[in-house]
């Protein structure tokens, strides 16, 4: 009986020892699995936001430090969406768009709060796509794992105030189902007032002179447009856009983001990134 | 024919036979069972904001469940049902769905009992595991999984739970949470020791361990996979005295919540009471130091907690006196709490025929106090940086933030057979910016007053009304509220409030929030159906802000047990 007791004790010891694990520095990771955008495969990053919203540039400077890991295979936009989006006195911006916040409206985000967001559209559970900002990294390095089943090409001409946009898609699975092809702009370095609660981001509680990065400015259609009902391996699906830049739109600042996705799903197959103008 | 006859004989002593079985089965057998079904119809209100795109042909919200248990001697199992469809407003709507999130079964005999699903389980005050269910918040972080209890001897307990978490309606999938372990020992000493058994003195002992398990993912950091949180515990009585305080201490667990910093966090609390008639004293101290401990260290929801962290501040349930609630600081916060209780005794001065009721309190919480610690690879510091170790903090120092302040007094006289009244006077100061993401507002000081007073016509018609004012400077600035209620006990009640913001700083703003109701219980079995206006609020979870907008509409409540 006391061996037994004894053994218990050691058995319960053991189990305390053994289910914790203490980090020792450095605790961030140096290097990432990016491999200097060879690999086809990528990933969109959307980041729902608001300039009210006090947690979200603690949240967007995670969305940095995963660009600055993963290079050209994330791909990044910043949503300005729902309550904490909407201009006000002390506020006047406005970067909401129509498909922002039909997004926003459909996957219940903001609903749900701010700040959070979406990788891939890839669904958690029947009906839930959010992601909070620190399930965004994890997220991101599964899809990466992924094949690449689609690839995207843009070729950009800025003249006239004017961008048009040559998009080149074509699949390299065999997939069914009907996909469709989502054109956006986004635009870095807008400067404006952000409320903020993190002393390590900026001064609390606005900081004046934020730096908005990867502001999402248009998209063609909400839900994008029909790229094709019945997949070709191998086809050149080509699609071309023309946007009359807006007056406060800078497009040296300005990037195409072009996504694949699968319009039940609505999961993202591929993305790709261009700047404006060089 | 006469094999035929046995075979028929056989036959039909074993029918009779499991007839009388199943029969002392379901003699034996004992099933309850509750059910609550809360629904709501959302009309466009122009005055509160509300309109016909807002509600997006969402006019109908459904909460209700149904709450089964069946017991057979040492046997018993259970199973609850759920719908949110679609979630009332203020409710996370993730919880959209509908199913059996709770299902069970346990076994158990004097020494030991053995559960299988899901359960709620507590060990000592919860600052290392607690699981629960709050209907009205739609918070359920049940443990799905196994438990097994041991009780040797009368007063000797041992817990052991293993499992995952529920988390809305997202089944468990590898790596998608992580998983709980956890082990409880307690001791009490009058009870174990025959010699203590009549002693004046009161003693229990108690220790837990909980690790968490999960997979290390993330790209940017080097996490833990197993976070442990330990603690110990004693209650200590003798007489009228009464001594409870816990430990814990949790290792490093870089989270969303506290921004990914590698500190490793504690928690102390301590309450001490005295009680003897008529006079009653509660005093109470806790320190909380980076102890939020959730089973998905990426997740801010309010879900997924694995243990509690007790509030040390009053709870009030008045319209007014409920504006402003406190929210529990994981990250950290210091504070206290007194109270005091007294009765006036009759026939004295201020007690009269009937006596008095006196009750005072006070609760205060701070922010600890942070200091700056190394930026590792760097030559700077900072308070709270991800991938640092946080700040260091002077365990017993209060921070100069004052998150929460409320002294309350409250008297309860009855002033003849048939009227009584409650009186209450609160001064509060609230930190909005803190504890609910207002960030860069002021710090909300009020005073409330509120009467309540119950007149009883006969012993089964009775009228109560309240009226409360609300006096604040800051954020909507001042509120009245008032309630009549008629009860015709035990079947029907009738009732009608109203807030008025009336002192609003933007006049377009002073808004009546009424609502009219009435109910009728008969038996266990009750139905309520109100209309009305309830206010809009913002709600912050660990760090994630969400707009709860103002509602308008019917709602009606049916709810029974068996």
């Amino acid at each position: 009986m006391k061996k037994i007791k004894i053994l218990s004790i050691l058995a319960v010891i053991s189990i305390v020892f053994y289910s914790c694990e203490k980090i020792d520095p450095p605790y961030k990771q140096e290097g990432g699995s990016g491999n200097g955008g060879e690999a086809v495969k990528k990933v969109l990053l959307e980041d729902y936001t608001g300039h009210d919203c006090v947690n979200c540039p603690t949240a967007a400077v995670v969305a940095e430090d995963l660009k600055e890991l993963y290079g050209d295979q994330l791909v990044v936009m910043a949503v300005h969406a729902g309550f904490f989006a909407r201009p006000t006195p002390s506020l006047p911006e406005d970067f909401r768009t129509v498909a922002g916040e039909a997004w926003d409206q459909y996957f219940g985000i903001s609903a749900a709060g701010n700040p959070n967001g979406l990788v891939d559209r890839v669904e958690t559970a029947p009906g839930d796509y959010i992601l909070s900002y620190g399930q965004w990294g994890a997220a991101i390095a599964v899809e990466l794992e992924t094949a690449a089943e689609a690839e995207i090409t843009i070729e950009n001409s800025f003249a006239q105030n004017k961008l048009t946009s040559n998009i080149k898609s074509e699949f390299l699975t065999a997939l069914t189902g009907t996909y469709n092809l989502t054109f956006c702009i986004t635009q870095d370095s807008i400067i404006g007032p952000q409320k903020n609660n993190d002393a390590n981001v900026g001064d609390i509680p606005l900081i004046e002179n934020y730096v908005f990065m990867h502001v999402l400015r248009y998209t063609n259609e909400i839900w994008g447009e029909n790229l094709t009902d019945n997949v070709e391996v191998g086809k050149e699906y080509e699609s071309t856009f023309s946007v009359d830049f807006e007056a406060d739109w800078v497009p040296e600042n300005c990037h195409v983001v072009a996504f694949i996705s699968n319009q039940e799903t609505k999961m993202i197959l591929q993305v790709e990134e261009a700047k404006v103008s060089e | 024919m006469k094999r035929v006859v046995l075979l028929l004989t056989i036959v039909l002593f074993s029918g009779i036979s499991a007839y009388s079985q199943v029969s002392e089965i379901f003699k034996n057998s004992q099933v309850h069972g509750s059910f609550e079904f809360d629904g709501a119809y959302y009309m466009p209100d122009n005055t509160v904001g509300i309109t016909d795109s807002m509600i997006n042909g969402k006019n109908f919200a459904f909460n209700g469940f149904g709450n089964i248990t069946y017991s057979l001697g040492n046997f018993s199992a259970g199973f609850r049902y759920e719908a949110y469809l679609p979630p009332l407003a203020g409710f996370d709507p993730r919880l959209e769905g509908q199913g059996f999130p709770y299902l069970w079964a346990t076994y158990a005999t004097e020494k030991f009992s053995f559960t299988v699903g899901n359960f709620y389980e507590q060990f000592g005050n919860g600052l290392t595991f607690r699981t629960y269910q709050e209907w009205m918040l739609g918070y359920d972080n049940s443990l799905n999984g196994a438990r097994v209890t041991y009780e040797p001897v009368k007063g000797l307990l041992f817990k052991g739970v293993y499992g995952m978490q529920r988390f809305f309606w997202t089944p468990y999938t590898k790596n998608s949470r992580g998983i709980v372990k956890g082990f409880d020992a307690e001791l009490d000493f009058n009870q174990v020791f025959n010699s203590m058994s009549n002693s004046k003195l009161k003693l229990v002992l108690g220790g837990s361990f909980v690790s968490n398990y999960q997979a290390d993912l993330d790209p940017l950091y080097n996490l833990p996979r197993d976070v442990g949180n330990m603690a110990g515990r004693m209650t200590l009585g003798y007489g009228k005295f009464n001594i409870t305080t816990e430990y814990a201490y949790k290792i490093n667990d870089p989270s969303a919540i506290n921004n990914y910093i590698y500190k490793v966090g504690d928690a102390l609390m301590l309450s001490a009471s005295y009680s003897t008639k008529g006079f009653g004293f509660y005093g109470m101290f806790k320190r909380y130091d980076n102890m939020s401990y959730k089973s998905n260290r990426a997740v801010t929801a309010n879900a997924l907690d694995i243990s509690f962290l007790p509030p040390n501040t009053e709870t009030h349930t008045y319209m007014l006196t409920s504006m402003y609630p406190y929210n529990t600081q994981p990250n950290g916060e210091i504070g206290y709490q007194l109270q005091l209780n007294y009765k006036v005794p009759k026939k004295s001065k201020l007690g009269g025929k009937y006596g008095m009721g006196l009750a005072i309190n006070y609760s205060q919480v701070n922010d600890i106090v942070r200091n700056a610690v190394n930026v590792p690879g760097t030559d700077t510091t900072a308070v709270g940086a991800s991938g640092t170790l946080g700040w260091t903090s002077p365990f017993f120092k209060f921070g100069e933030r004052i998150f929460w302040q409320d002294f309350n007094i409250e008297i309860d006289k009855k002033f003849s057979k048939k009227l009584k009244g409650t009186y209450t006077y609160m001064y509060q100061s609230y930190d909005i910016a803190t504890l609910e993401g207002h960030t860069g507002e002021p710090i909300v000081y009020s005073n409330i007053g509120v009467i309540d007073m119950t007149y009883k016509f006969t012993s089964n018609h009775a009228l109560r009304w309240e009226l409360q004012g609300l006096w604040t400077k800051e954020d909507k600035g001042d509120w009245a509220a008032i309630l009549l209620e008629y009860t015709i006990s035990p079947h029907w009640f009738v009732s009608i409030t109203d807030q008025y913001n009336y002192g609003n700083p933007e006049e377009e703003k002073r808004i009546n929030y009424y609502t009219g109701s009435f109910g009728y219980t008969h038996e266990t079995t009750r139905i309520s159906v109100t209309y009305g206006r309830q206010r809009e609020g913002i709600v912050c979870v660990g760090g994630v802000c969400r707009a709860v907008p103002a509602s308008s509409g019917f709602y009606v409540t049916i709810s029974s047990n068996f």
